[in-house]
């Protein structure tokens, strides 16, 4: 296709050219920001329910019931005393892109264990040393409610193989091996206080589905925007073909040779 | 020609389809605020159609020697993201372009 690129300079095709970029760069852009939503964030609508202001812990979840439905990403405010040498580590959590833990620290509340993840981190040592630095006495915290998490199914007779220190789900059964009875039967995503050495965990972090959906229209808008990129060269690739084809001399009234081919030819 | 119309035909119902089922299920999620709703499954399923949707309405266009008009075919491409444009914009398409795929056969295709 030689010479496609002096019809491609000239000043519609430049002008066009210049619009389709136009475009084209908001699309990647869009692209880029359901990315980082599909990333960073759960639905607009959960996004609104962990923001609402926290309601006493004994309001939604009093020790020794089952979790109620309403309690879900509820935020909560409560007082406890941390216990730091029962702290658990989850591994395989991302957060920001990259693989590392989540630091789950029991708390004594109202004579039960609750189960407070206090954040995220990629190295044990940090998790340990961090643990170390709590306050020994009662501290209000403020978090936001889940349930606990489902158990890994597997064959009897068979462990996870991991570190006597870690856990692959905040699964209250699991967690009655190592805490004290009576356990609460959620757990708490930690707002407040700040952790100190840890990455705070975004309260409304997505649960996969709108992370799909996000990721979805991420690859839309990019393929939309490399389509578009796409039409402009076969517009110009067309009118290059068609100048050749008077320039050869044949009637001006030829049609262009790429006259019914469709897009791919 | 007359394949790309019909892959234009079928991607413009099925987008058509999709977006009223968005339609109702926004409706139920926002203003009826039921849990009951339909699932976001379908404004993912949505995208993808109105994608190759797109594609196919421009291959036309192209296979059409470009007779369509552009603004038209502009107006056409965006029908696939309005509730009900898209049975408007397909009945539009099958106007113009079945009397060309009727020309074509009596005088032979160029291709």
């Amino acid at each position: 296709m030689d010479g496609v690129w002096r019809t491609a300079v000239r000043p519609r095709w430049l002008v066009l050219l210049v619009v389709v970029l136009a475009v084209c760069s908001g699309m990647a852009w869009l692209g880029n920001w359901q990315l980082s939503r599909a990333r960073e964030q759960g639905s607009d609508a959960r996004q609104a329910r962990v923001s609402a202001p926290p309601v006493p812990l004994e309001q939604v979840l009093p020790p020794r019931t089952a979790f109620p439905e309403s309690g879900v990403d509820q935020p909560v405010s409560f007082t406890g005393t941390w216990d730091a040498a029962r702290q658990v580590l989850l591994p395989g959590r991302w957060l920001h892109g990259s693989e590392g833990y989540w630091v789950l620290t029991p708390m004594q509340v109202e004579g039960a264990t609750l189960g407070v993840v206090r954040g995220w981190t990629s190295s044990a040592g940090a998790a340990t040393s961090s643990a170390a630095a709590l306050p020994a006495g009662p501290v209000g915290v403020r978090g936001v409610l889940r349930p606990g998490e489902e158990a890994v199914a597997r064959d009897p007779g068979t462990t996870s193989g991991l570190p006597g220190d870690q856990l692959e789900r905040i699964d209250p059964v699991a967690l009655l091996e190592r805490w004290p009875a009576p356990l609460y039967t959620g757990y708490v995503v930690l707002t407040e206080p700040a952790p100190s050495g840890l990455t705070a965990i975004p309260p409304a972090t997505g649960d996969g589905r709108f992370a799909l959906q996000n990721l979805s229209y991420a690859l839309q808008w990019w393929i939309f925007a490399a389509f578009g990129l796409f039409l402009w060269y076969r517009l110009v690739r067309d009118d290059h073909l068609g100048r050749l084809a008077r320039a050869a001399g044949g009637d001006p009234r030829t049609p262009e040779p790429s006259q019914g081919a469709g897009l791919g030819s | 020609m007359s394949a790309a119309l019909t892959r234009y035909r079928v991607l413009a119902w099925a987008t058509g389809v999709f977006l009223i089922l968005l339609t109702i299920n926004i409706v139920l999620k926002y203003l009826v605020r039921t849990e009951h709703h339909l699932g976001d499954w379908l404004a993912m399923v949505h995208g993808w159609l109105y994608l190759a949707y797109v594609l196919t309405a421009v291959d036309l266009w192209f296979r059409t020697g470009k007779r369509l008009a552009v603004g038209r075919t502009v107006l056409v491409v965006l029908a696939g993201t309005v509730p009900l444009m898209s049975f408007v914009a397909e009945r539009w398409v099958r106007s113009q372009v079945g009397p060309m795929i009727e020309a074509e056969s009596v005088i032979g295709a160029p291709r």
